[in-house]
């Protein structure tokens, strides 16, 4: 066994330790830079997602007004149309709650609109539907409450 | 040198992917800012529907103001921040709907670039359909039956039943094409093998009161209105004593004549949520025939006529889940002759009675949908049984049937009160027997002992009922 002075080994240890600190340092700033760009990258990949969900909330929204476009049309041809139906459309579809009253008296539609995972909810309360189309309310709602 | 070059890539490889991230929150933000503008575009053309359907022109347009209002400018319009939108509409049904096409594109770089489409169904629901002038009654078709005896109507846009008795002959339900009403054609008959008074309809099934002693209640399927198909029956307690119908959403209201007997009621509500069944919700005890049933606009009471001696006109209270309470009746002190037929619309409601000396029509004001008291009543002789009353959709008009040959069909002017007969029809295929004013059409169907007869008003409109 090599016999190394205790003055060496002082000596060797000094002169490496720069090294190890430069290391660490490197090592602390790769962590902190990944879990930044990995910070970035999902803040980006979140944001892109929000901007695909708002535009299928919209389409959901527009598929919900559909719905009631076409309940208006078919009750001034036909006042018994009972609704409780679901219409295929270019993006999604649209369903027609049951509509409540009778003949031409306060007529309630509720439909909802889907595209995905989003869903639009409206309300219409009409008091007549001829000879003119009387709108009571016409709102978005996040649960039908009128509608039978 | 090793190291640095690993150092150097790890870089550029945390740069690289830096931008993306950046480039994913904006792309994320022309998404939304698009979807707003797309929109906005959709928003657009039901606001110049809203004017005139007419000038929703096939094509792309873009959109501007002008004095306040959305209009078409050009194929298409650049928004602030290089988006660039427009509105394609194509025709679905010519003059009745059409569909919608938005389209916001947008470019920033050979490698940023983006198109948000949304579409949405616009239809022709605003314009007014006119109500003639009723003071001028002009048969326009008609279908005979000899010895129908025809009770009730109800039509769709292509279709109407007709209810009948069977005593002479008549087969119980009858299926007319209305698609020419100057030429009406009886498709089908029914043999029901029992009278049926009263039908009404929800959707596509068709609910009939007979006198079917085992099932008084029929509802059939109307899908194809030439072939009604039998869904099911419900067999009332008693023999055959129920008279009139009427349904309010998902709930359908039959009434007829109480027997004193044990479960043997004046009137019943039923759960029909499920086209094919019909299950019982409530039986109420009342003392009185309901021989016809109208229900309030507010759709929380049915007002009734009735045999009831001090209740002429009944009135229900109309709960959630067919509950029913009675409420009371309004007591026509002249006399006892019964309610015959009853119709609400607005805050108007109109009872026919049994022929008597000068008060066979009452108009009443049912605005707070209670017992009426006051404004009113309001009275007209009506020259026989008023079997069957109507209104139209403005209460300019109220429509009577008469059992009578002599004004079978009159025609009174409802708007100021004053149930004065503007018009009336003198048959000559027996008495009358009902009728219904069919809003849709503006027209009246008239039934008698051996006809459905059609009636329209002369093309202009009369002041009165022009606001």
């Amino acid at each position: 066994m090599r016999f190394v002075p205790r003055k060496q080994l002082m000596f060797h240890s000094a002169s490496s330790r720069p090294g190890y600190i430069f290391l660490l340092s490197i090592l602390a700033i790769g962590i902190i830079a990944v879990a930044t760009t990995l910070s970035l990258l999902l803040l980006g990949w979140g944001a892109e997602q929000n901007g695909f969900a708002v535009v299928q909330s919209a389409q959901a929204w527009e598929n919900a007004q559909t719905c009631i476009e076409r309940t208006f049309r078919t009750l001034r041809r036909n006042l018994a149309y009972a609704g409780n139906e679901t219409f295929i459309l270019t993006e999604g579809t649209c369903s027609l709650n049951p509509i409540g009253g009778a003949h031409n008296q306060r007529r309630i539609i509720c439909s909802q609109g889907n595209l995905g995972a989003s869903t639009r909810r409206i309300e219409v309360e009409l008091e007549k539907v001829l000879p003119t189309v009387i709108v009571t309310s016409w709102k978005e709602v996040s649960s039908f409450t009128k509608c039978p | 040198m090793l190291g640095i070059g690993i150092f150097a890539f790890f870089m550029v490889a945390v740069g690289l992917t830096i931008l993306s991230g950046q480039e994913d929150t904006v792309m994320g933000g022309d998404r939304i800012r698009a979807a707003h503008i797309g929109l906005q575009g959709l928003e657009v053309s039901r606001s110049i529907r809203d004017g005139n359907f007419s000038s929703l022109t096939i094509g792309k347009h873009g959109i501007g103001l002008s004095g306040g209002t959305w209009v078409w400018n050009g194929t298409q319009t650049t928004m602030t921040g290089g988006y660039t939108t427009n509105t394609e509409l194509s025709v679905l049904m010519a003059g009745e709907w059409m569909n919608a096409k938005s389209t916001t594109t947008w470019k920033r770089s050979f490698n940023r670039s983006g198109s948000v489409v949304l579409h949405t169904d616009i239809t022709n629901w605003r314009p007014t359909v006119a109500i003639g002038n009723w003071n001028v009654l002009t048969l326009t078709g008609s279908v005979t039956v000899a010895n129908a005896f025809f009770n009730d109507i109800v039509v769709t846009d292509t279709h109407a039943f007709v209810a009948s008795e069977t005593s002479g002959g008549g087969a119980g339900l009858y299926v007319v094409a209305i698609g020419n009403l100057t030429a009406p054609v009886i498709t089908t008959t029914v043999a029901i093998g029992a009278p049926v008074y009263e039908l009404t309809l929800r959707g596509k099934t068709l609910y009939l009161v007979t006198g079917d002693a085992n099932a008084e209640i029929k509802a059939y399927d109307i899908t194809i209105p030439a072939a009604p198909t039998l869904l099911t029956s419900y067999n009332l307690p008693g023999s055959g004593r129920a008279r009139s119908i009427a349904v309010w959403g998902d709930t359908l209201y039959v009434g007829g004549i109480p027997n004193g007997a044990v479960g043997e009621r004046a009137i019943y509500s039923f759960d029909i949520r499920v086209p094919g069944a019909l299950t019982l919700f409530q039986n109420l005890d009342d003392v009185g025939t309901a021989f016809e049933m109208a229900v309030h606009k507010t759709g929380t009471a049915a007002y009734i006529a009735d045999s009831h001696d001090t209740g002429e006109l009944r009135v229900v209270t109309l709960g959630s889940s067919g509950s029913m309470t009675v409420l009371g009746g309004f007591n026509l002190t002249d006399g006892t002759w019964d309610g015959q037929s009853v119709a609400v619309s607005g805050t108007s409601a109109l009872l026919g009675r049994e022929k008597n000396a000068q008060t066979e029509l009452i108009l009443f004001d049912v605005r707070r949908g209670v017992v009426p008291s006051t404004p009113g009543q309001w009275y007209h002789e009506g020259s026989g049984s008023l079997v069957g009353v109507d209104l139209d959709g403005k209460s300019c008009y109220g429509f009577v049937a008469a059992k009578s040959g002599r004004k079978a069909l009159q025609v009174v002017r409802v708007q100021d009160k004053t149930l004065t007969e503007l018009a009336t029809y003198n048959s000559t295929t027996g008495e009358g027997r009902g009728l219904l004013y069919d809003p849709t059409r503006d027209k009246v169907f008239l039934l008698t002992d051996s006809a459905m007869l059609v009636f329209r008003p002369s093309g202009t409109t009369n002041a009165f009922c022009s606001s």
